[in-house]
């Protein structure tokens, strides 16, 4: 699976990618940086309560630390994941870091996400190779 | 779970800049059964809010307009 980097600003490029987030309450498409140096997937409260997510009922799990240096706390939440691109659908579920709102992005990061995949990021080319690992977990169809 | 040339295996890319630079430092809220902005907002609930208001249904796609000279680290 092949994505190319997207511009987001005058020459400024980022590994974004499209993944549909199935919910009890919804299904969204939802950008995120896939980001090798983010240690967890992290989903920010804003998008989870939109989903239905009741964050106070949610497990503690930790704190994370924004790019400005704030402990950021989170808590874990399961979703399934469907990415979607070149004829290929890859779907799984996974543990993701809901956190509050310091953190304004969806970040695509090692755990709940890359951990499955060997990625590659071309940057010359401007484009990451993802291809699934035998970890990759048992399929949640939707 | 992975397949290839499934029925359900339309790709998806992130919206265009040519789209995501006309609303720097917004969320916006794009509609792919209409393949049109149906919401923009300085947060995602207002920009949700819009969309709810243009009664489009479907699959909603969640993006953001970056603010030119701002830069992830």
């Amino acid at each position: 699976m092949r994505i190319p980097y997207t511009q987001v600003g005058p020459d400024l490029f980022r590994p974004l990618l499209p993944v549909i987030i199935h919910s009890t309450a919804a299904a969204w498409l939802v950008e995120g940086l896939l980001d090798p140096g983010s240690d967890l997937t992290l989903l920010p409260l804003q998008w989870a309560a939109r989903l239905g997510v009741d964050y106070q009922s949610l497990s503690p799990g930790g704190a994370v630390t924004s790019a400005t240096g704030e402990l950021v706390p989170w808590r874990t939440w399961q979703l399934d994941f469907d990415v979607r691109r070149d004829m290929e659908r890859i779907c799984w579920r996974a543990d993701v870091a809901v956190t509050t709102d310091k953190i304004t992005r969806p970040h695509w990061g090692f755990k709940g996400f890359l951990q499955y995949f060997r990625a590659e990021f071309d940057g010359p080319n401007l484009v990451v190779t993802l291809t699934p690992g035998a970890n990759l977990p048992t399929p949640t169809p939707n | 779970m992975s397949e290839k040339n499934g029925s359900n295996s339309r790709g998806f890319d992130p919206l265009p800049y040519s789209v995501t630079r006309l609303h720097p430092g917004k969320h916006i809220v794009f509609s792919e059964d209409e393949q049109r902005v149906i919401g923009v907002g300085e947060t995602l609930d207002e920009a949700c809010a819009q969309a709810e208001a243009s009664g489009v249904k479907g699959l909603w796609h969640f993006s953001y307009g970056e603010v030119p000279g701002v830069y992830n680290v």
